[in-house]
Order: C-alpha cells, then sequence, then structure tokens
C-alpha cells in the first residue's frame, strides 16, 4: 500500500517534468531541425548572392509566406482529423475573384470582403457535406471541388484578370490590407501572428482541437466513444475555406490584382508546408508551428533560389526535394522512438 | 529441441527478458503464462526474429538460431494473423510455393492431405476474410504445417473464439503435438487452457522463468499463484465464501486498488448477495427491441437497475455482442418502450471490447482518460481546455484505478496491455456515468489485472451504478455478473440470478442447456436454471 502511495505521489510531480521535457524535446526536434535546414540553406544562398541575410529580403520572406501559412493552418486542421483538403487553392482563387467583382460591380469593400469569407466557409461546408452526408472519401470530394472552384472562378471572371483602379470606393481599405505595414512592420506579420495565435489555440488548446485529434487518431475509437465526429470535421473544413478566402484576400491586395487562375499553384505548397511540419498524413498528429516552419522554410529556398536566378525547374527540384526528405527524415526518426516503446 | 539459454532484452531503462532460460522438445505442449508487461510479448517477438535480443543464445537441436532465420522456422498465431484475407483458404496455404513465376502454384497432394487433415477442405475454396476466426487461426496453423515449420507459437489464439471453436483449435493442435514433429509453446491468460492442453507450463515474471509446472503440480490454482507471487498477501478478506474452489481464477483476490473517496478495504467477490436486496432507479428499460440494421437480434426486452451487473452472454454469432452495441447507439435498432441511457450528457459510458476501438494511439494516458469527459466539463464556456482539471482527473484515476504508467504525458503505447484496458474503462469512468456498458471487459488480461478491474466494477456498483455486458467468456461473467441472460440466434433466455452459492459449473450447464434451444415459455426457463443442481 505504500509503495502504491510513493508511487502515485512522485507520479504527478514526475509527470510534469516528464512532460515538459518530452514536449520540449519534440518541438526543438522538429522545429529545431527545420529552422537549422533553413539556416543552413540561408548560409548558402548569402555566400552565393551576397543579399539573403537583409531586413528587406526577410520582409519579402514574410510577405509571400503568409498565405501557404495561413492556408496550411487550415489544411492542418484538416489533416489532423484524417481527411484532405486538395480544394484550398482554388477556394483561395474563387474568393478572392468573388471579391474582386464584388467590389467592382458597387458593393462596399467590406461587404464584398465580408462575402468573399463566407464564400470559402460555404466552399469548406460543401467539401464537409459531401463527406458526411454522402460518405464521399474526403480526398475524392476535395480533388472534385478542385476542379469545380476552379471552373466557377473561370465562369465568374470570363477567364479575365482583374486589377481595381485606383478610383475605387475603399482602395485605401483595400491597400491597408496586403501592402500598409503600420509601425513600419509589414501587415502581413500581424495578419500571420494573429491567425497563428487563433489556429494554435484551436488546435493546441481547445476542446474542438483536441476532440480533432482524437478523432483523427482513431476513428473507431472515437465512433465508440460518441465524439462529435462529424461536426468535428465540419468545423475544420469551414475553418480551412474560410482561412483560403482571407489569405486569397490578403494577396489580391499585396500583388494588386487577381488572376482567374489564381491559387491554382497553391496546393503543393500547402500540403508540403503541413507535412514537413510533421503531420501525419493518417491523421492525429500535426502541429500549428510545424505548418508554420515549414512554410518559412519552403519560402527560404524559393526566395533563394530566386535570387539566384535559378530557373523554375530548380525550384521545383528543391521543392520537392524537400519534402522526401521531410517525410523520409520523420520515418526514420520514428522508426527509432517506436523501437523504445515496443 | 529449443533451447533458450539466459535471453536477455532491454528497452531503454526497461528490462524485458531477464536471462530466460526455456526449453521445448516435441511432443509437448509448453504453455507460458505471466502477468501483463511480464515479457511475454517480447519473448514473442524474440522467437518471431522481429527483434534479437541483447545476450544469450536461442538454439535449435543445439544449431544456434539467429534472429534472422527465425521467420524460417518459427510460425506464429495470434489474433493478428499474417496471412492474405482477399485471398481463399487454399492460396493462403500455397504461398511460398510459387516455384515459376509465371502461373499459379496448384496445390500439391501434401497441401490437399494437411488441408484435410485440419478439416479445411469443404471451406477451401472460400476467401479468408469470409470465413471465422477459427478457420482463420486453423489455416496459419496448417500452413506452418505444410510449410514444415518446427516451431510453432500460439499466442492467445483463442481469446476471440467461442468455446466450441477453442475446443476444434486445440483437439487440432494435440493432433499435431501427437505427431512429435513439431515443438508447441502456447502463450496465454486462460489457465484452465493451460491446465487441460499444456504438458508443462512456465510462468514468466520480470522477464524471467519465475516457476515452471509439470504433472500433478500443473493445476490453474498453482499457475495463478505463481503469475500473483509475492505481490499479493495468500490471506485475503472475501476467502470464506463457500464457492472459493470454483472460482480457481480468484486467487489474487487481495489485490484493492486505493479509492480515493473511501479507504474501506473493499471485498470484490463476496458482496454478491448485499447488492440484490431492492432493485434501484432504472437505468435500462427497452421493450421489443429489435435490431433495423440487420437481423441480429429481435424482441429483446431487457431492463438494468441501478447497483446490479447483467450480463448478456452466448455464442459469437448469437447477437448479445449486437444487443449491446445497439444500446450504446452504435447499431441501429427499435422498440416499442424505451428508457435508454443518454450517452452524450455523460450518464452513460460504453467501454469497446477490443483496444483497437477504446485507445487513441496519438494521445498520452493523460489524454486519453480525459478524452471522453463531456465538453462542458473540459473547456468549461470558453471552450478552452482547462488543463489542471484534466492532469488532476487523470492523476485520481491512474490512482484510483492503480493503473501502471511512467507518467500521465507518457504515449498510450508504452502501456501493457491490461493497463491499456484499465484506461479504457478509467475513460468511461472520468465522466461518471451512472451505467456503464462493458464488452469483454477482461479480456487477454492477466489473472491480478482482472481481479483489479472486477473490484474496480464492483465498487462502480456499489456507488449506485449499474452495468450491462457481454462476454462470451462464462469464468468473466461468473466474476462479475448478478444476472446472466443468454442470447441465442438473437433471442433473450429469461434471467439466472448468480447467488452465492451458485458455481461455475453450474453456470456453465445452464448456458450449454440455453445454446441447445430456448424453451418458448420464460418462466419455464428460470425453473430449470434454478432447478439445476
Amino acid at each position: 500500500m505504500s509503495a502504491a502511495e510513493d508511487s502515485t505521489v512522485t507520479l504527478k510531480n514526475r509527470a510534469r517534468v516528464d512532460d515538459i521535457v518530452r514536449a520540449t524535446r519534440e518541438l526543438l526536434a522538429r522545429v529545431g531541425v527545420l529552422l537549422a535546414a533553413s539556416i543552413a540553406a540561408g548560409v548558402i544562398f548569402q555566400a552565393t548572392t551576397g543579399v539573403f541575410f537583409s531586413a528587406g529580403n526577410f520582409l519579402s520572406i514574410f510577405l509571400f509566406m503568409t498565405s501557404v501559412a495561413i492556408i496550411g493552418f487550415g489544411e492542418t486542421l484538416v489533416i489532423v482529423s484524417g481527411e484532405f483538403d486538395l480544394s484550398v487553392g482554388s477556394t483561395y482563387g474563387l474568393s478572392s475573384m468573388s471579391v474582386a467583382l464584388l467590389w467592382a460591380h458597387g458593393w462596399p469593400i467590406a461587404a464584398a470582403i465580408g462575402a468573399g469569407i463566407i464564400i470559402g466557409a460555404l466552399a469548406g461546408a460543401c467539401n464537409a457535406l459531401f463527406l458526411t452526408r454522402l460518405r464521399v472519401n474526403s480526398f475524392i470530394t476535395t480533388l472534385g471541388t478542385l476542379n469545380v472552384y476552379q471552373g466557377l472562378t473561370l465562369l465568374i471572371s470570363h477567364d479575365v484578370a482583374f486589377t481595381p483602379s485606383p478610383t475605387l470606393p475603399g482602395y485605401g481599405v483595400y491597400e491597408f490590407i496586403g501592402t500598409s505595414d503600420p509601425f513600419g512592420i509589414p501587415i502581413q506579420i500581424f495578419w500571420l501572428a494573429g491567425a497563428f495565435i487563433l489556429l494554435w489555440l484551436l488546435l493546441h488548446r481547445s476542446v474542438f482541437g483536441f476532440r480533432l485529434a482524437a478523432i483523427g487518431g482513431n476513428p473507431r475509437a472515437a465512433r465508440a466513444a460518441h465524439l462529435p465526429i462529424e461536426r468535428s470535421k465540419i468545423y475544420a473544413f469551414v475553418i480551412s475555406g474560410v482561412l483560403a478566402a482571407v489569405a486569397g484576400i490578403i494577396d489580391f491586395s499585396l500583388v494588386s490584382s487577381v488572376s482567374p487562375t489564381a491559387g491554382s499553384t497553391l496546393l503543393f505548397p500547402v500540403l508540403a508546408a503541413v507535412i514537413i511540419g510533421g503531420a501525419s498524413l493518417s491523421g492525429g498528429r500535426g502541429t500549428i508551428v510545424g505548418t508554420l516552419v515549414g512554410a518559412f522554410l519552403l519560402e527560404v529556398l524559393n526566395n533563394g533560389l530566386g535570387l539566384l536566378g535559378a530557373g523554375a525547374y530548380a525550384q521545383l527540384l528543391f521543392s520537392g526535394g524537400v519534402i522526401l526528405v521531410a517525410v523520409a527524415v520523420d520515418r526514420w526518426t520514428n522508426r527509432s522512438r517506436a523501437g523504445v516503446e515496443l | 529441441m529449443l533451447e533458450l539459454t539466459s535471453v536477455t532484452k532491454r528497452f531503454g531503462n526497461t528490462v524485458a527478458l531477464n536471462s530466460l532460460n526455456l526449453t521445448a522438445k516435441p511432443g509437448e505442449v509448453v504453455g507460458v503464462a505471466g502477468p501483463n508487461g511480464a515479457g511475454k510479448s517480447t519473448l514473442n517477438h524474440v522467437l518471431a526474429g522481429e527483434i534479437s535480443e541483447d545476450s544469450g543464445t536461442v538454439e535449435l537441436d543445439g544449431q544456434r538460431l539467429g534472429a534472422v532465420d527465425r521467420p524460417g522456422v518459427v510460425s506464429i498465431v495470434h489474433q493478428e494473423l499474417q496471412l492474405f484475407p482477399n485471398l481463399t483458404v487454399l492460396e493462403n496455404l500455397l504461398i511460398g510455393f510459387e516455384n515459376n513465376r509465371v502461373t499459379r502454384p496448384r496445390p500439391t497432394s501434401r497441401v490437399r492431405a494437411v488441408a484435410s487433415e485440419f478439416g479445411l477442405l469443404s471451406v477451401a475454396d472460400k476467401p479468408l476474410d469470409a470465413c471465422s476466426l477459427v478457420v482463420n487461426q486453423l489455416t496459419e496453423i496448417a500452413r506452418a504445417i505444410v510449410h514444415r515449420k518446427r516451431i510453432v507459437l500460439l499466442d492467445e489464439p483463442n481469446s476471440a473464439l467461442t468455446d466450441n471453436e477453442s475446443e476444434q483449435l486445440f483437439r487440432e493442435v494435440l493432433r499435431i503435438r501427437d505427431e512429435g514433429d513439431t515443438i508447441i509453446l502456447l502463450v496465454s491468460h486462460r489457465l484452465s487452457d493451460l491446465q487441460r492442453f499444456c504438458d508443462r507450463v512456465m510462468v514468466v515474471r520480470e522477464g524471467a522463468v519465475a516457476a515452471e509446472f509439470a504433472g500433478p503440480e500443473l493445476t490453474s490454482e498453482n499457475i495463478a499463484q505463481a503469475i500473483v507471487g509475492s505481490a499479493a498477501p495468500n490471506e485475503k478478506p472475501g476467502s470464506e465464501k463457500p464457492d472459493a474452489e470454483s472460482r480457481a481464477e480468484a486467487v489474487s483476490a487481495s489485490v484493492v486498488p486505493p479509492r480515493q473517496e473511501d479507504n474501506q478495504p473493499h471485498q470484490p467477490s463476496g458482496s454478491r448477495e448485499e447488492r440484490t436486496g431492492e432493485p434501484g432507479r432504472t437505468a435500462l428499460d427497452v421493450r421489443g427491441w429489435t435490431d433495423k440494421q440487420g437481423e441480429a437480434f429481435s424482441d429483446i426486452n431487457l431492463t438494468v437497475h441501478a447497483g446490479e451487473a447483467i450480463f448478456l452472454t452466448g455464442q459469437e454469432d448469437g447477437g448479445g455482442r449486437e444487443i449491446l452495441r445497439s444500446i450504446a447507439r452504435l447499431r441501429v435498432a427499435k422498440g416499442d418502450a424505451a428508457i435508454l441511457p443518454n450517452l452524450s450528457g455523460g450518464t452513460a459510458r460504453y467501454v469497446p471490447g477490443n483496444r483497437a476501438s477504446s485507445m487513441f494511439p496519438n494521445l498520452s494516458v493523460q489524454d486519453n482518460l480525459c478524452v471522453r469527459l463531456d465538453s462542458r466539463v473540459l473547456g468549461g464556456r470558453s471552450g478552452l481546455l482547462r488543463r489542471r482539471l484534466m492532469s488532476e482527473q487523470a492523476a485520481a484515476l491512474v490512482r484510483c484505478l492503480a493503473i501502471r504508467t511512467p507518467s500521465l504525458g507518457a504515449p498510450i503505447r508504452a502501456l501493457s496491455g491490461g493497463n491499456q484496458q484499465k484506461v479504457a474503462i478509467g475513460s468511461a469512468l472520468a465522466s461518471r456515468p451512472r451505467f456503464l456498458m462493458v464488452e469483454d471487459p477482461t479480456r487477454g488480461v492477466d489473472v491480478q489485472t482482472r481481479q483489479e478491474l472486477v473490484s474496480i466494477l464492483r465498487s462502480f456498483l456499489d456507488e449506485g451504478g449499474a452495468i450491462l455486458g457481454f462476454s462470451p467468456e462464462l469464468d468473466e461473467v461468473f466474476e462479475m455478473a448478478d444476472s446472466v441472460h443468454v442470447v441465442v440466434k438473437g433471442r433473450l433466455s429469461g434471467p439466472l440470478h448468480l447467488t452465492s452459492d451458485t458455481t461455475l459449473e453450474r453456470l456453465a450447464r445452464w448456458v450449454d442447456m440455453m445454446n441447445q434451444g430456448l424453451p418458448e415459455d420464460r418462466d419455464a426457463q428460470v425453473n430449470q436454471g434454478d432447478a439445476i443442481e
């Protein structure tokens, strides 16, 4: 009896220390490796181009990684729940094109943006509907809506890019969203930080995120435990759609125009950021920090290769190679860890 | 002859096998028993060649057997079979005989002979996933024979089989033994099987053989004693109960987890009569409950009151499991009038029978214990996790259920099977339900853990909870139930009330009689149940 009590008393203290140590070690292992890889790449780029480590260049890295990271946060939720959302790029394009056209047709800018975000939410809800009501696998569903949303964008835009004229009412607000720098800091940093904090709380500190991880980790157990599987997945897809819309609107302002094919190349970097960030494609595992750092590493490579003047082929080779290396390293480290737990 | 000499295997700081010695000859069945976490699984993995030992030797007929050579010699039969479910029984036997790479292999006369010896010819052309589990396991053993494997290791082979199926399985095992070519090891928690089918039983504790029994010494009692070892004293509070002998596996009844609320000594199985006074509030009442998702059961009338444990039993295909799942709202069923448990509000919880449906492998022990808490408890108004509450809850449950875990944040996979089962039951108890549905609550756990689980569920009943359970294993039912219904072909028998003078034999005879066919008149069933000596 006394031995049992002893062990439970120490259990509590040891649990705290052990768990903090383990959590820190895992975070450092993941984030640290990615940051180290980014810095190593940076050093090489600095040595070859001489302009990589400059404030201006870092700002541009942040400017361009913001949308991938924000969409990646939403994708992380979906992937943690054990599903896929391949339609994020199309949702991004559809929402930003909708905002542009509504605004051009005389809607106030705020209303247009609101409508764009609602369209993003609806796109996500539509994906979730196919998944939860009709039981179509999310990979198939979003592969379909990837094309449907892209098609809708082409349809409403008549395949013409839109560049707002500075005389449109609300142009100041529009500029503020993606090109301003309050307190001398690009506004993207604020959007990114806001989305990061919000999604971090949602995935790692809320009941919703906790259950989402459980659902993705073992759907059968989740069903037996009567966890709100469908509701959680619907929320995850809606949040993913909304974040894609938000990213689309920020980029619409950043690049001062929207093309009918906007977002069509986003799927790869978004998925890559999430996977490099350590999310498991079979669900249940994934972190917001990981996705953020994954997006950072990808943009560092993009940026550096751009500075080097390497062609498109080099960027494809590198971004593809990085994802392969990241997954291979992940498998390898997990294998050694699993050995200890046998 | 298989000979393991001081085999040692460490995982980090844990010594899984501590200089273990084991010998086995052809022509005998050697049993391996031991509590959860004793090293049985590691021994399996070592013999299967999946992991290699840190030190020590494994020899077969005096020749050293390296880890890479073991898969060619050793065949492991357990629940997760190494077969191809999409292929037929015969095709599975032929895997490995693809001599040329173009045509499909044809069954040789030897393969046919082995299949017929095992009684597999009638299902030879059926895909394996359409066959019952026992056919799957027989196929696995037959495959070992076809491939002339020297060693067959049976790892809890019958934990999911009905009694008839396990008889069938062991008949074949004994036949192979008598042929005298194959070395057979049987790892099992079922003491009665070890007693009946083994020639020698080794009890493994803390990674080494703690005791060995053969001949007249080979009894369930001795094995149980050795499994529990010195961890529990021999005298126990409830030992004066009259049917102590029939509860051969209840030797370790004194292991009582410390409760957080009260520290009164708890008598796990002596308290049966005390609770059969007056029935409490109705926890479940269904009338004419009929399966709508299939035809597994129909017209079930069932009532469960607070403070009582009602168990359904019967064969796997009888429909008992389906009844329980339908009440847990995992299967569609309808009835005329029903008081159904409230699963979303936290007043009722269901504990699945297999751990693949109850564990979240990506979550820690703490998170597994808290995952089924109500969202209002978990998150309060803000929806943000109350992490302090979670760790307090989890620590209380770990203490209360005596869950052996390195820490609260440890991954759930780090726990042994029995402790995982405690976590599954703990996570259901966490929300303080008043009605618990349990399926095979002690399947595949050792004697000691089983006693602990029984006393956990008993104290849940004492606090006014109600339990509806399903288990095909009668000794499990016997230890936990107040009344038993047999489910036969989707119909429910009348109840048999277990009292202190009911013996396991009598329960078994009654269940057997019900399985032969239910009498039409419900009263008659009960009377018959009571009339049996």
